[in-house]
């Protein structure tokens, strides 16, 4: 956590299971313990809840979906030549 | 009518009538033309029969026949706009693949600087006809496998599959358009997509999908990835996937190509 001149804190949040689909809300509070789980307060707004202290300052963030990146290679064969192989599809001369 | 050639070179025993729907030209013994003939069929052999369509009112073959030119199949022959006679002609199409995808919240990345190719272009091969031959491909050609916390799919874009299964003749059924070897412990895997059949089954007379080659080209693309994603051919996995159907033409509804549990089969997958 780090505190900025602003009178404000950043944090950063590592999630670990990424698989798409799973759905996550971040809250947070200035206080070391914010609530029980499941307590709504509605997306982006200060949470409601039985008020330790100064419950009106916690902020929750909008419902965070996992999406994942599935980066693709690839490849290709090189130019056609239809005239070698056992699979040949053009024979180019002979006799009848 | 039938003629017997001399090739210098057999037709494979795997490719009877091989060069249906396609064109020889006769010449004299002074090298003059007789003119251009359909062929019907062809036996196999060092000596093989050809069957060409009926030449004139008169039934016969032309007289002075003592060479030919130019024995050539669908594959070269065809009356299609579209042709594979280069290798952009078999690379992957891009477009439409995210239509399908984001339905399992995936987004997909081509070529990124992560997987990009740089093992150089595959040597052409008329046809693939064997795991073995497949699984060298893969084995020689990709530079990038998949973990769970950073996924790849490997995408060949190839002429044809097995000699039995590409379309030539236009009767043989059912035909191979893709296929997709899965990667185990040891062992890379990947997707072929097979540009030349593609181009025969998506213009044939009687299998003409709205989408056309290059759309078919991206469903039977997004067909095979999803076997990587331990999709099976069953229809249980949606509509893509009901065994012996064509799976051709999903550009227009990529929504439903996959049924609700294939997507979640996709999304638990840690690894594809």
């Amino acid at each position: 956590m780090a505190f900025t001149k602003s009178n404000s804190a950043e944090l950063g949040l590592q999630l670990r299971d990424l698989q798409p689909g799973n759905n996550w809300k971040v809250a947070a509070h200035c206080q070391d313990v914010i609530g029980q789980e499941g307590e709504e307060g509605g997306e982006g707004t200060v949470i409601v809840g039985p008020p330790p202290e100064d419950w009106s300052e916690a902020k929750r963030t909008p419902l965070l979906t996992v999406w994942r990146h599935l980066y693709v290679e690839t490849d290709v064969m090189d130019d056609p030549v239809l005239n070698t192989g056992p699979g040949r599809s053009w024979f180019k001369a002979g006799t009848a | 009518m039938r003629l017997n050639l001399s090739l210098g070179n057999s037709i494979a025993t795997n490719q009877p009538n091989q060069f249906e729907e396609g064109q020889i030209e006769f010449l004299r013994a002074n090298n003059t033309s007789l003119g251009v003939f359909e062929v019907l069929g062809n036996t196999t052999g060092a000596t093989p029969t050809i069957r060409i369509i009926d030449p004139g009112p008169t039934g016969s073959l032309p007289d002075g026949i003592a060479k030919f030119r130019n024995l050539i199949d669908d594959d070269i022959h065809n009356s299609s706009t579209f042709k594979v006679a280069q290798s952009s002609d078999m690379a992957i199409v891009k477009n439409g693949w995210a239509s399908f995808l984001e339905q399992s919240l995936i987004v997909p990345d081509f070529d990124t600087a992560e997987v990009r190719n740089e093992s150089g272009t595959i040597p052409f091969d008329v046809n693939l006809d064997s795991s073995a031959e497949l699984l060298a491909i893969i084995a020689t050609h990709r530079g990038s496998r998949s973990e769970p916390g950073f996924w790849v799919g490997y995408h060949i874009g190839a002429f044809q599959g097995r000699v039995g299964k590409d379309l030539d003749p236009s009767t043989e059924n059912p035909a191979t358009l893709g296929i997709t070897m899965r990667r185990d412990a040891t062992t890379k895997g990947g997707s072929f997509v097979f540009a030349e059949t593609i181009r025969d089954f998506a213009e044939s007379p009687t299998a003409v999908p709205p989408s056309g080659v290059l759309g078919c080209r991206v469903s039977i693309a997004v067909h095979e990835l999803g076997h990587l994603f331990q999709l099976d051919d069953d229809a249980d996995d949606g509509p893509m996937y009901a065994p012996n159907q064509n799976h051709c033409d999903y550009t227009s509804s990529p929504a439903s190509a996959w049924s609700g549990a294939a997507r979640r089969k996709t999304m638990l997958t840690v690894q594809p």
